[in-house]
């Protein structure tokens, strides 16, 4: 992984430099369109909802009390440790079938000898060119307990519909980390690999101690973009169960908890506090899960130059 | 080097039957996996030429098993779709929402990564740490305050509201790409054209988008896609109207009916799917260099 330099802030000195560049007006002009947006798309929403979260719905200040529904004991606790819980399966999925898979399909494409890999490449990449209503409709056209292959209804059982739900989401993503690997896989020299070969390694040898270890940082990088995509889910379990991600919620995740807090349903009406409360939740697991992987795994994983 | 390979030929050189054998678990193992991932949109395709009765009564495989039955194919269902009230539209809807919505923010990221590659300022680090590390913020947690906002403005439900919505949420990624590709861009390259006396604006206009080509053809591809599938934001931003419902909002809607119109959905499905697919075999070659430039040495 290149290590991108990070500007270093240096203070222009006017008339001293070889270039004489306007540099204040010119940054301005540049920067301006891009950070106002920014500002008032990311910045400004993120904490104002931050602010949102400790009022309550007619704007009187609660302080840390609709945080606390939210832990045990709360009102809403039980339902946000099911959304938390299901969601972490869902992401599951895609860690542990996803991501080998993926990697598993990249080192087969990279066999020397195989033709035709530019189409199955594309293949396997088509689905995620699709929406998530699509790749729901065409599962649910295969699934159907009516005339399906399976006869049991899997996305009306709760204990199979998350699950299911879960590998229709892998089926449609997979390309992205197979594509990330193939680059990666695609880049080692191959030099490395036919010097290994010479001195009599096997294949598997080859892999787990020379292509393995090179792979770590790439490995690093898609698992933690897969744990922000995936803590961020909404748009196939709104499509495929609708805002009470049933049955039973057992396909409830964050994001449809959000949703469906916010904007409310048949049953309850919708609750910016308690909207902003599930919300700047997500904000904080994601943000767990971003340290960990900063500070466990990527300060550890050494990045070899190729 | 030479004559240690020839040595080694001769005793390793695999015959004929063994290399097809090697090369065999391979080949099948990778067919398979291709078969699956084409399935079940292949499914879809034979859905849409089905009679409508049938899609929504039994599986598009057995379809199959007597193909030359030539009453149970119909073109009416593309016919229905293209002739329906809310899909053209829909269609319609979704590209004027989707090529702004992938110009402006390529536009504003691009002159903003140029700042930040090669112009020095107070501050910089600290904002460009900021832009990049709000990657990690859900979008969710944007959309409450947003709502407020926009319904304060009167922006819900108008186009121009969605083009700033998605702009806004797709800056951080755009600027962190092409920024990793424009600072890679030689030095000499700006310092003679200094000499030759222009401006940062000339040098960005005439040097730097000629040459980022690749990177903002990568990054139209990811953004496209991305607004044209995008289902969340065009529900909490535009809503269902017909006027201005997109084509996935649209298809959300036809889903949940539960079977009666399954066969317009078929259709319409596959229709839509033409725009991404044209879009990404158009772009293929600089989308695997705009994976690489993000994250790859080399």
């Amino acid at each position: 992984m290149t290590q991108t330099t990070v500007p270093k802030a240096v203070k222009t000195v006017t008339g001293g430099s070889a270039k004489r560049w306007r540099v204040p007006r010119h940054v301005i002009v540049f920067l301006a369109p891009a950070v106002i947006i920014y500002t008032a798309f990311m910045v400004y929403p993120l904490l104002d909802s931050l602010r949102l979260s400790l009022l309550s719905d007619e704007g009187v200040f609660v302080g840390l009390e609709n945080i606390r529904e939210l832990f045990p004991g709360g009102n809403l606790s039980n339902t946000f440790f099911n959304a938390l819980g299901n969601n972490f399966m869902f992401f599951a999925f895609h860690f542990f079938v996803q991501n080998p898979m993926g990697l598993l399909i990249a080192v087969l494409l990279t066999q020397p000898g195989l033709r035709g890999q530019g189409i199955y490449r594309t293949l396997i990449f088509a689905p995620t060119l699709l929406s998530v209503v699509i790749v729901g409709f065409i599962w649910q056209l295969i699934l159907s307990p009516l005339w399906g292959i399976i006869e049991t209804p899997l996305l009306g059982k709760t204990a199979t519909a998350l699950p299911t739900l879960s590998l229709m989401s892998v089926w449609q993503y997979l390309g992205i980390p197979m594509m990330f690997f193939y680059a990666t896989l695609v880049g080692i020299p191959e030099e490395l690999l036919e010097a290994a070969r010479v001195d009599g390694a096997s294949g598997w040898k080859i892999f787990w101690k020379i292509t393995f270890p090179l792979m770590l940082p790439m490995i690093g990088i898609i698992s933690i973009i897969t744990y922000i995509a995936n803590l961020n889910a909404f748009d196939l379990i709104y499509s495929v169960q609708g805002a009470l991600a049933g049955p039973e919620f057992s396909t409830d995740i964050m994001g449809t908890l959000f949703y469906r807090s916010f904007f409310g349903q048949q049953l309850q009406i919708g609750s910016t506090a308690v909207g902003a409360t599930v919300a700047t939740a997500m904000f904080v697991v994601i943000l767990i899960g971003v340290l960990v992987y900063l500070f466990g795994f990527q300060r550890r994983v050494t990045t070899y130059e190729l | 080097m030479t004559t240690s390979s020839k040595t080694l030929d001769v005793a390793s050189t695999p015959t004929k039957v063994q290399k097809w054998s090697q090369k065999a678990p391979v080949r099948i193992a990778v067919v398979l996996i291709a078969a699956m991932w084409s399935l079940p949109t292949l499914g879809l395709l034979i859905s849409s030429i089905r009679q409508p009765n049938d899609i929504a009564t039994s599986g598009w495989w057995t379809a199959l098993l007597h193909p030359f039955e030539a009453a149970q194919w119909t073109v009416t269902n593309y016919t229905d779709v293209l002739g329906a009230d809310g899909m053209f539209d829909a269609f319609v809807n979704s590209l004027i929402v989707t090529i702004p919505a992938t110009v402006i923010p390529i536009t504003l990221a691009a002159f903003a990564a140029y700042a930040f590659a090669w112009m020095k300022f107070p501050g910089r680090s600290f904002l460009f740490a900021m832009v990049v590390g709000l990657l990690v913020v859900p979008l969710q947690m944007t959309l409450v305050p947003l709502l407020q906002l926009y319904t304060d403005l009167e922006l819900t439900g108008t186009f121009l509201g969605v083009w700033l919505a998605h702009t806004g949420f797709g800056l951080p990624l755009a600027v962190y790409l092409l920024y990793n590709y424009i600072s890679q861009l030689p030095k000499d390259l700006f310092e003679s054209a200094h000499i030759d006396g222009a401006s940062h604006f000339t040098a960005f206009i005439r040097l730097v988008m000629p040459l980022s080509l690749p990177a903002l053809a990568s990054f139209a591809i990811f953004q496209f896609l991305w607004v044209w599938n995008d289902l969340l934001i065009a529900l909490v931003f535009l809503g269902t109207d017909s006027e201005v419902a997109v084509v996935t909002a649209q298809l959300n809607e036809l889903v949940g009916s539960r079977g009666e119109a399954w066969h317009i959905l078929t259709a319409g499905a596959f229709v839509t799917m033409i725009v991404p697919v044209v879009v990404f075999l158009g772009l293929q070659r600089f989308f695997v260099r705009g994976l690489l430039a993000g994250s790859v040495k080399g």
